[in-house]
């Protein structure tokens, strides 16, 4: 099921809402409230993948079973290792099934010559998330950063807790530890849930879909001009950002009235000052997730200069491979990776001493990211790469590129001021003084219906409406 | 309530560091606000009766899907139940209004969803599908080729080309009908005139071409449909004229220019973009040419005006024009009216003219119809006798044979003047196959295949096997 869905807003919030909180807790206890939320959290998934429930549930019965083992052999460390490696070897292979059997059947088939009929294989929603969500919590359990948790209901509700288990933020369990046992929404809360919910949904819906279209029209056009393909992987660039962060803070918000605080996700990425920073700032959730767990258990950057570029390429070679089964997505993350080690060992010095040359860098590198992020194969990916410097194109500025750039003009002068913290320093200082706060009381609320009834306008009449990191 | 302090500044929404002091009540405020859009469109969703039908858009609206295990199972149901919750969402018809205004008047987009507002009103643009056009070429060359052969048995083959050559066989001619974005005073990236031009002079390189984009300007089309009018046709039948060598236009029974001071109003309509773009537009003036109380076809004067079965007061007049139709149900060709009144009130008011959509209709002047069978007593050999070859002994003697789609609906009366009979063969709703249990083909017919971009950007409605 979509956020972005008549039947999500509409039907499936406001019943789990009034269930949610019609639901008493006896001595502050929230069980019955955590049931509530788990038995959503299956029908929404359901909704979506009626059948692969089953193998989320699986999943998260081992992911609870073995965190159990390792509690039980707490004092016996290789017991609680081996449970340990068997609770990673469990998810990954669930997760290398369903997401990665066919790509290796296909380039094994390729390799060798011998055809090898592909499993086909639907990938079930949401399954890189929660794996790394199941896999956080046996690894902290196992180094002794979350305490165990006994209650398979409880434990269930965090790896199913539906706001981000389709799409993240990825929640380590110890982010929500306490709030699993014991949370209260106050009306300050349940306000700013709402807040984050509905400008989130505005970001996908009135933006994200918006420059979507876009993408999608150029994707189908003919017109190789220099202009369409910058114009392209501009709309691209900003669809993204406001298709996941737009997402991102929506599941926030939606946690947020349900009592719980997620991970924040982005931090205004696009105004990075070098790559470093900008993954510092972008799906946050993950990239620390693969700091933690992978990058540093490797020694991090202390280790020799050989060991370390080993480091850098292995953790982007995972990132590249966990957004997708695709050469693409791993000449991805390696561009990430080799931008990085630039940036670390040759040019971050330079950079840091010219500013506006080194954002421009940055620009320039999510720029041509996207364009392989988005591409179907790496050759494709090349081709436009090629296009946006003059090379395969018939020219500069086709009729289509400028016919779409006077159209989308005011959508991506937003979305582009949008993603820079300006609009919050303005309503900052607008809203910052006493004056402003008393507009703000009655603005706000306004704003928020507006923009409420303008995105189920949008709904209502069947946009264009895809979540790019579903397939993730 | 206690105040608590934000401490990230990371989203645009959350730009204050201290709550104000009215905190509880704004929060109160927000949840309000929420509850009432939300709560209010839930229970409205549970109250309103949604209509079945969405007039503005001509299409039923989907109906609350049936759960079973295997439509759960493959997601079947979930799919229809989200087209179901949008259909019939309370309110529907001005939040769509709410979508296009915001889309034009906030984003400033030249279109929706390909749908404009141009100079010469709404329009819907469509890229020309090369592939797909080339396709629908060939389906017609194929036709063309066995129609070549100088009768219609050929139309039964499945396979393979009866001619290659067309000069010892009927006239054949093509022509496309441009879209109207090309009028909409800016370029729109939908229909490209030179490539539509190149295709048809590549794929069907034997047939004559008659190019109406050069005749036609925006205001030949209605504001709010896709159609053009038929009291704007002059500067088409003068191509016509032209390309296929018929008598000047001023010698028509059913010219523009003679009726230019006489067409006729039918009344106002709303056309298909309206509903699409759901934005409010002013009517369109459905005008029609009558035909004239001395109606004369290039050779023959005939009496009286006018089909039988239309409603209006001429309806009381003789007849002058035969218009049958095919009935697909029975396999009979039956008589109807030239324009249709009723059709004006119904879901698509361009239906007036000829009925709209069917899959063969033969015009035919009174008297080139004398001799012929009478009315009702037509069955499918009636075909025969309103499509012989024979009746070209009255009237101008020649005959049209019109491939087309629905812009011929209109376009076809003004033929009939020039030619004493014109057969109209929408190949969406006929097989060509089975043409010649209904038509003859004679060889010294006219053959003119008209299609718009709507057509032949989707080959496979067109049911040439």
């Amino acid at each position: 099921m979509l956020f972005s869905s008549v039947t999500f807003l509409y039907y499936f919030l406001p019943v789990v809402l009034t269930c949610y909180f019609l639901v008493p807790m006896p001595r502050g206890s929230t069980v019955l409230r955590n049931v509530v939320l788990l038995a959503a959290s299956i029908v929404f998934y359901m909704w979506g993948e009626p059948v692969f429930v089953l193998v989320m549930l699986g999943q998260t019965f081992a992911g609870w079973i073995f965190g159990l083992l390792i509690e039980k052999w707490r004092n016996q460390p290789r017991r609680a290792k081996a449970a340990l490696v068997w609770a990673i070897i469990v998810s990954i292979a669930a997760l290398g099934f369903f997401k990665y059997a066919d790509f290796f059947i296909e380039n094994v088939s390729q390799l060798t010559g011998v055809p090898l009929a592909a499993l086909k294989i639907a990938l079930p929603i949401g399954i890189s998330f929660y794996t790394f969500q199941i896999l956080s919590y046996d690894i902290d359990l196992y180094r002794g950063n979350a305490n165990v948790q006994r209650n398979f209901l409880s434990f269930a509700t965090y790896v199913t807790i539906f706001p981000p288990l389709i799409a993240g933020p990825i929640v380590r369990y110890v982010q929500i530890e306490n709030e699993l046992g014991v949370r209260r929404t106050t009306l300050s809360d349940f306000a700013d849930g709402i807040r984050r919910f509905v400008i989130g949904l505005g970001k996908k819906v009135l933006i994200a879909n918006v420059l979507g279209e876009l993408v999608a029209v150029y994707q189908a056009s003919d017109e190789a001009s220099v202009l369409f393909v910058w114009l392209y992987v501009v709309a691209y660039a900003l669809h993204i950002y406001f298709d996941f962060s737009g997402y991102s803070d929506m599941a926030i918000g939606i946690g947020r009235m349900f009592g719980f605080r997620f991970p924040e996700n982005f931090n205004y990425p696009y105004i990075a000052a070098s790559v470093t920073d900008f993954w510092r700032r972008w799906h946050m959730s993950l990239s620390s997730w693969f700091r933690d767990y992978v990058y540093i258990p490797l020694g991090g950057n202390r280790v020799p200069l050989a060991r370390h570029v080993f480091n850098i390429a292995l953790v982007w070679f995972l990132t590249g491979f966990w957004h997708g089964a695709g050469w693409n997505f791993i000449l991805w993350g390696l561009f990430y990776a080799v931008i990085l080690l630039l940036e670390k060992y040759a040019i971050g010095g330079i950079l840091a001493k010219l500013p506006i040359l080194s954002h421009l860098f940055v620009i320039l590198c999510f720029l041509v990211s996207w364009i392989f992020f988005d591409a179907a194969t790496p050759a494709a990916a090349a081709t436009r790469v090629g296009m946006m410097f003059g090379v395969g194109t018939d020219t500069g500025a086709g009729p289509e590129a400028v016919y779409y750039l006077r159209s989308y003009l005011v959508p991506l002068l937003v979305a582009g001021v949008g993603a820079t913290p300006l609009p919050a320093r303005v309503a900052g200082a607008v809203f910052g003084t006493d004056k402003g706060k008393k507009v703000r009381l009655v603005a706000e609320p306004i704003f928020l219906a507006v923009l409420l009834i303008t995105v189920t306008a949008f709904l209502v009449d069947g946009s264009f409406n895809p979540f790019i990191y579903f397939r993730f | 309530m206690a105040l608590e302090k934000e401490n990230t500044n990371h989203a645009g929404e959350r730009f204050d560091c201290v709550k104000p002091n009215n905190a509880r009540l704004h929060a109160i405020v927000v949840i309000a606000v929420f509850v009432i859009v939300v709560g209010g469109f839930f229970v409205l969703n549970r109250v309103v009766i949604p209509p079945e039908i969405s007039e503005s858009e001509r299409r039923p609206l989907a109906k609350l899907p049936e759960l079973t295990a295997d439509t759960f199972v493959s997601s079947e149901y979930m799919a229809d139940f989200e087209t179901w919750a949008a259909d019939s969402f309370a309110f529907r018809e001005p939040l769509r209004t709410l979508r296009a205004e915001t889309v034009f008047r906030v984003f400033l987009q030249s279109d929706k969803s390909g749908l404009y507002l141009g100079d010469s009103g709404a329009g819907k643009f469509d890229k020309i599908r090369e592939d797909a056009w080339r396709r629908s070429c060939g389906k017609i060359r194929i036709l063309a080729e066995r129609l070549a052969a100088g009768n219609g048995a050929g139309l039964r083959e499945t396979s393979g080309e009866i001619s290659g050559e067309l000069q010892n066989g009927p006239n054949i001619y093509a022509a496309i009908v441009p879209d109207k974005s090309i009028y909409a005073g800016k370029w729109m990236p939908g229909f490209e005139e030179d490539l539509a031009r190149d295709i048809f002079a590549e794929e069907l390189p034997k047939l004559t071409q008659i190019d109406l984009a050069a005749v036609l300007t925006g205001a030949d089309f209605y504001h709010t449909d896709l159609h053009w009018s038929q009291t704007q046709l002059t500067g088409v039948m003068d191509a016509f004229a032209a390309g296929m060598n018929f008598t000047p236009p001023d010698r028509m029974g059913f010219t523009v220019p003679e009726c230019a001071g006489t067409t006729q109003e039918a009344g106002q309509f709303f056309g298909v973009y309206v509903g699409q773009l759901a934005m409010p537009m002013p009517p369109d003036d459905l005008t029609y040419v009558p035909v004239p109380d001395n109606f004369t076809n290039s050779s023959n004067p005939i009496g009286g005006v006018l089909s039988s079965q239309t409603e209006t007061p001429e309806a009381q007049s003789e007849i002058s024009v035969r218009v049958m139709y095919l009935d697909p149900s029975s396999g009979e060709m039956e008589e109807g009216p030239l324009y249709d009144f009723p059709a004006l009130s119904g879901g698509d008011p361009y239906n007036f003219f000829l009925k709209g959509p069917q899959p063969l209709i033969v015009l035919e002047a009174a008297d080139a119809a004398a001799g012929s069978v009478a009315a009702g007593e037509s069955t499918g050999a009636a075909s025969e006798a309103s499509a012989s070859p024979d009746s070209d002994a009255s009237g101008s003697g020649r005959e049209l044979i019109l491939f087309r789609d629905s812009f011929g609906s209109s376009l076809a009366p003004l033929f009939l003047g020039p030619y004493s009979k014109v057969t109209l063969i929408d190949l969406r709703y006929i097989d060509s196959r089975v043409l010649d249990q209904y038509v003859s083909f004679p060889p010294t017919a006219d053959i003119l295949f008209l299609y718009s971009s709507q057509v032949l950007n989707n080959p496979d409605i067109l049911l040439i096997k």
